[in-house]
């Protein structure tokens, strides 16, 4: 049987230097105390942009520059575009901090991070951080609206970088479709991001549908307990044709890898991501994964190709026992560990603290009090009240009954009533429970009937009145 | 406009003096140094640090000081300790009359390239038109070729130079293909330079993209998965097949044949079929049916949909844009240019809109039409009744119509004429006291849609 993790075994050695010579993570392996460190000198990078990194540059390319930011205990190695850098200043004198600054404050903005306290104000030019929570079920309580009010409020606050926590995951059932619903999320994205604002995703759980959101930014970090993916489902797509049934897969992957471009990954992560029955090997050369969509030959495998995925079939089919563990390997799904060395992930932070710093902002940060929260939050429980609601007034509408001696128009009356709130409901929360309408009309259908029930019943009364 | 400028240092410097304006500008006592920039606009506030390449430049917000970053290559003029720094709201100190938005050429912000600056005569007219907005996407009702015809209209006033076809549609009717490209290759090539410029072009609309002089992808474009079928059931489909087939087929080949397209490539994305490619050295890409091209592009078992990247790299998209003024740049290069053809690209907006309202309400038009001829025929003797009910059936044939009249898609394909007239016999006869069946009128009309 090919197993991720057994092949692994056998090339450890070439990935783990592949992997860790460019981007070593300070999730993984915080590097030894180097020259840097002691050095009484510093590099400084000026972006065009107005932002300062100052580090120990590590390589310089005619396109990239690779520098160690190191601050305290931390320290992170980045690489940045040649085209972003105005100036480069090497051997700049170090002057000495003052001991124990950087730490209270480290440790004052975590709290705040965590909600337990309001956030401190950490020291004049720390980096400003808007964060962002999209918790809960995917499409209900994370939406385009309180999305929208989110980022516009974070914007405002005029940050140095809006950070995503995903911690969301939707119903099993949408499975790869989830992507529609994502689809209907990514234009706040993509516009803060055109304005210049960076958008940083830092993945919890992004599940389903929300696996796709967060390939809309170029920087993905995870936390360790990190999990993107549940979105394999594209083999059991069944409308009966084999053909039709192609033609449905192939536009749902040319939706997602064109998600995944334009966030700048690659594509050839979607489709193993997406369905069952193909194999998808990577080698790493110059650190950079390479990917074959085969199973790799005895003589790749000796050249460093490593299965990512097989085909599942017979004693390749995924036990539960590696279900459970997190050892499947029928289709990818990302931990933090699998995210950072396919380069979907750009690291690993278990705080705030940490991601703020392997962004290159520093030690210490500002995070900012913004109502954009508040806003999702509100969201989040009001529709599930609506949803109680939806459901109590469709249970009052099958269970509807005249009662004994009522007026068959007021009863009319009164089941109109019902429709008329349910449809308000669905207005107000439309893109959760009624996005093309469809169940409005029904019910707009269903209140002319009544309509014309009553009509015809006041006819036929008007009618009697005249026999009588 | 001036043609899009582009640059992170642009943008920023537009994002300070916006923020500048909004916030009422900052105290004068605190402007001390001036920066009139080469845009026009004017940036005071006090010089921290000069060098080569830039300028540090602290200004004032309320309390609060911020330091921004001017490139030397931006500045005008550098005016130091101004004997009297501009009090906010000056004319001289407004962004938002062009400087900054202009400076991005993005699109949503606060100004569109024809307001950001006075283009000089020479510049190139370029026309948006967008086709589909998902969920109201489907080629045929939403995405028609009455309706595209409806648009070119509105922009003859406006003499574009070149029209984008802002494609974003998972497809629909296969009859409205040909009608689409007819309009595309007939009335829009030989006037402009047309474009396709792809976010998603899914069956229909992929067929249709074709026509276009020329295709741009966005990012995240996706383009392909024609197959035809038709639904048998719930969740039951059949794919096109014999003569049916043989007839997309030799469509998608006449129209990739009007977009110089090889034929092999829509065959691709209709059938399951190897697609291979070689690439010369000079860049031509030689297409072959099997898969002994150096490039896979199709094993044979699936159905093909480029992205972007597929796309450039075999050169079936000309470039990838992500922005108006992105595709601008690579349609005009340096050239000054302009967006025109405003009402043409609202009326689609709207056309959309006006149908996806009408197809709401077509149930319930269907059900009361069926209701009223119901109770006409049930009164053949009761001369009285019968009248009200056919006047009944009437009226609601008169919002049909109506309905039709604005949504060329729903005519074409909801509402076609024939269901007019095949009721309207019915409803002649039923009123002279004959009797029909209407069930039978009704499905026989209906049936001839496509």
């Amino acid at each position: 049987m090919q197993r991720f993790m057994r092949v692994l075994a056998s090339a450890a050695a070439v990935l783990i230097l592949a992997v860790a010579a460019p981007a070593p993570s300070i999730a993984q392996a915080p590097a030894p105390a180097g020259a840097a460190e002691t050095a009484a000198t510093k590099d400084v990078l000026t972006f065009k942009n107005g932002r300062v990194v100052e580090g120990k540059i590590l390589e310089m390319t005619a396109s990239e520059v690779k520098i160690e930011v190191i601050s305290g205990t931390l320290r992170a190695v980045t690489t940045y575009p040649r085209a972003e850098i105005l100036t480069i200043e090497r051997d700049v004198p170090v002057a000495k901090p003052e001991a124990g600054a950087a730490s209270a404050a480290k440790a004052g903005s975590a709290k705040a991070a965590q909600g337990k306290e309001p956030a401190k104000k950490a020291s004049e030019g720390a980096a400003k951080v808007a964060l962002i929570t999209l918790k809960g079920e995917f499409g209900r309580d994370v939406s385009l609206t309180p999305i929208k009010r989110a980022l516009e409020d974070a914007v405002a606050s005029d940050p140095d970088v809006i950070v995503i926590k995903m911690d969301a995951t939707q119903d099993e059932r949408y499975g790869f479709d989830g992507l529609f619903v994502a689809e209907r999320m990514l234009a706040p994205f993509e516009e803060t991001i055109r304005s210049g604002k960076r958008v940083v995703f830092w993945i919890k759980r992004a599940m389903v549908g929300a696996a796709f959101l967060p390939f809309v930014s170029k920087e993905i970090y995870f936390l360790p307990e990190g999990r993107m993916g549940g979105i394999g489902t594209l083999q059991d797509f069944d409308l009966g044709d084999k053909r039709v049934n192609e033609k449905q897969i192939s536009l749902r992957l040319g939706h997602a890898e064109g998600i995944a471009i334009q966030g700048g990954y690659d594509p050839a992560l979607i489709k193993p991501m997406a369905r069952k029955g193909g194999w998808l090997a990577v080698n790493f050369r110059g650190g950079k994964p390479e990917y074959m969509a085969a199973k790799p030959t005895d003589e790749q495998v000796k050249e460093g190709w490593i299965v990512l995925v097989d085909d599942g079939e017979g004693p390749n089919k995924d036990t539960d026992e590696q279900i459970v563990r997190g050892k499947a390997n029928d289709v990818l799904n990302f931990d933090a560990d699998m995210a950072l060395r396919l380069n979907v992930s750009k690291g690993t932070a278990e705080d705030l603290d940490k991601l703020v710093f392997l962004l290159g902002l520093g030690s210490e940060h500002t995070l900012l009090e913004t109502k954009g929260q508040k806003a999702l939050d509100d969201w989040s429980k009001n529709t599930r009240d609506a949803l109680d609601e939806i459901r109590r007034l469709r249970d009052r509408i099958q269970g509807f009954q005249q009662k004994q001696g009522e007026d068959p128009k007021t009863a009319l009356g009164r089941r109109a009533s019902i429709l008329r709130e349910m449809r308000s409901i669905l207005t107000a929360y439309e893109e959760v429970f009624d996005p093309e309408g469809q169940q409005r009309a029904q019910i707009d259908e269903s209140l002319e009937q009544i309509k014309q029930q009553i009509a015809e019943i006041s006819k036929r009364e008007r009618g009697q009145k005249k026999q009588r | 406009m001036a043609r899009a400028e582009q640059g992170v240092w642009k943008r920023a410097a537009a994002v300070v003096v916006a923020a500048m304006a909004l916030l009422g500008g900052w105290a004068s006592s605190f402007a001390a140094d001036r920066l009139t920039l080469k845009d026009g606009r004017v940036l005071e506030g006090r010089i921290q640090r000069e060098e080569k390449d830039f300028v540090y430049l602290v200004v004032k917000i309320g309390s609060l000081e911020k330091v921004e970053l001017v490139l030397r290559e931006q500045i005008e003029k550098i005016e130091r300790e101004a004997e009297k720094a501009a009090p906010a709201g000056k004319p001289d100190a407004k962004p938002s009359d062009k400087g900054a938005p202009a400076a991005s050429g993005r699109e949503g912000e606060k100004a569109k390239p024809a307001d950001a600056a006075k283009p000089s005569g020479s510049a190139t007219r370029i026309a948006f038109i967008p086709l589909g907005d998902p969920p109201l996407d489907m080629v045929g009702i939403y995405m028609s070729a009455g309706a595209l015809r409806e648009s070119l209209k509105r922009l003859e006033p406006e003499s574009p130079d070149i029209v984008v076809l802002q494609i974003n549609s998972g497809g629909g009717i296969a009859d409205e293909v040909q009608k689409l490209s007819d309009v595309i290759e007939k009335e829009m090539k030989p006037k402009f330079r047309t474009v396709a410029w792809i976010q998603s072009a899914i069956s229909a609309a992929a067929m249709t993209a074709i026509t276009a002089n020329e295709i741009y992808f966005m990012p995240k474009g996706n383009l392909g998965a024609a197959t035809m079928f038709s639904m048998t059931g719930a969740r039951q489909a059949k794919a096109a097949e014999g003569r049916s087939l043989e007839e997309i087929l030799f469509v998608m080949e006449k129209i990739s044949k009007r977009g110089g397209y090889d034929p092999l490539l829509m065959r691709a994305m209709q059938v399951e079929t190897e697609l291979s490619a070689d690439i010369d050295a000079d860049g031509a890409v030689r297409w072959r049916n099997d898969l002994g091209g150096r490039y896979k592009v199709s094993d044979g078992k699936g159905i093909l949909t480029l992205n972007s990247q597929d796309a450039m790299r075999y050169k079936f998209a000309k470039g990838v844009a992500d922005t108006k003024a992105d595709l601008a740049k690579l349609l005009v290069g340096d050239a000054e240019w302009v967006e025109v053809g405003k009402s043409a690209a609202d009326y689609q907006a709207e056309y959309r809109e006006a149908t996806h309202q009408s197809e709401l309400t077509l149930n319930r038009l269907f059900r009361d039409l069926q209701q009223a001829i119901n109770k006409a025929v049930q009164n053949l003797q009761n001369v009285e009744e019968r009248s009200k009910a056919v006047g009944q059936a009437r009226r609601v044939l008169g919002e049909l119509r109506s309905i039709a009249q604005r949504s060329p898609g729903l005519r074409e394909y909801r509402l076609p004429d024939r269901l007019f007239k095949g009721l309207e016999e019915a409803l002649r006869r039923i009123q002279a006291g004959e009797q029909v069946d209407v069930n039978k009128i009704l499905a026989e009309a209906m049936s001839e849609e496509p």
